[in-house]
């Protein structure tokens, strides 16, 4: 019994519609930072990332019981966030970019540091602010890759309306870049290191 | 073995996974976030028929120019079969709302507004017409009893 599997992802979407509140809480366990991170890659700030998740996980419960694909509901909750924050930043007078030139760097609005207070180790805290200067795209990309779980390279190529052979050398690019930024610090010349 | 750029696939592994490690702490998700998804389940309405989001000007790409002289947010909903009908449109004024719309195949002369307020009564008049005005932004949900006797609810929206 306490080496069963864990339950799949459909398996706790089928008990939450029948009303298991602890199967739907661990859903918002497994699912909730993905959520999260596809909000806050879209350059939403705290509060409008809160409300995207929000409506996202109302809208999986509006729909709780027709969802086609059960166990993708994960590629489900990350593609509904990733339209609810289209919708949030129309409502706020912004647009998503989505030309090649804001794919690696972040042309504008420069983003708030580190939450005073927040204590991190001097190379992560660099890590960190230089993600922060990575293009949305590459954000996007590079958090959807390094989320717990990982999301898979089929639902990345849906959420992002990449094609799946493009992921790879992209996110290649974007780990390029980001190193780039690393080294560069102070230096124009990235990447002559 | 060795690259001046530090570029290998093991580099980009290792890089990936510092990222993994960092953006939980640097970009949390905030505890209330997580209660929210916890309790949107509470908010279901189990025996509703839902009446979806169609539309919503929100939604649509505007040039910026346009979107200036729109300051109005036009949003339509409606069940599967078309029982009940509701438009609505959306003024901002400051964090304010005011809606006005028109709720189409209600068994009764009032709906009901679900906010971060709490649930408001609201009635319509014999064309279905309704109107709210100075709710707080947030998310917000319209329900009612269709003319066949079954609950409707609309899609929760952000306005």
């Amino acid at each position: 019994m306490d080496t069963a599997p864990p339950p799949t992802s459909g398996e706790l979407l089928r008990r939450a519609a029948s009303g298991d509140a602890d199967a739907w809480n661990e859903l918002t366990e497994r699912y909730g930072k993905l959520v999260w991170s596809v909000a806050r890659s879209f350059r939403l700030d705290s509060a409008d990332a809160a409300d995207v998740s929000q409506t996202t996980w109302l809208r999986l419960v509006e729909n709780i019981d027709r969802i086609k694909d059960p166990e993708r509901v994960g590629a489900w909750l990350a593609t509904t966030a990733r339209r609810e924050c289209l919708r949030a930043l129309r409502l706020t007078g912004r647009e998503y970019v989505t030309s090649e030139d804001a794919v690696f760097d972040r042309p504008e609005r420069e983003e708030p540091g580190l939450d005073s207070g927040l204590l991190l180790a001097e190379r992560d805290a660099e890590l960190w602010q230089a993600f922060r200067q990575l293009g949305d795209r590459c954000q996007l990309l590079l958090r959807l890759l390094a989320a717990d779980p990982p999301v898979a390279y089929r639902e990345v190529s849906e959420l992002m309306d990449m094609p799946l052979g493009a992921i790879g050398p992209t996110r290649a690019r974007c780990l390029h870049r980001l190193r780039a930024i690393l080294e560069g610090t102070g230096s124009p010349a990235a990447g002559s290191a | 073995m060795t690259n001046s750029s530090g570029r290998s696939p093991e580099g980009d592994e290792q890089l990936l996974q510092d990222i993994s490690r960092v953006l939980p702490v640097a970009d949390p998700m905030p505890d209330h976030v997580a209660a929210a998804a916890r309790a949107a389940l509470t908010m279901r309405t189990i025996d509703a028929e839902l009446a979806e989001l169609l539309s919503d000007s929100a939604a649509e790409p505007t040039l910026a120019a346009a979107r200036s002289h729109r300051p109005v947010r036009l949003l339509s909903f409606a069940t599967v079969g078309g029982e009940v009908e509701v438009e609505m449109q959306v003024e901002t004024v400051g964090d304010r709302r005011n809606i006005v719309g028109q709720l189409l195949g209600a068994a009764s002369g009032s709906l009901t507004l679900d906010s971060a307020a709490g649930s408001t009564e609201v009635s319509l008049d014999e064309a279905g017409l309704f109107t709210v005005r100075e709710i707080v932004d947030g998310l917000i949900r319209l329900r009612c009893t269709s003319a066949q006797g079954r609950p409707v609810a609309t899609s929760w929206v952000l306005l």
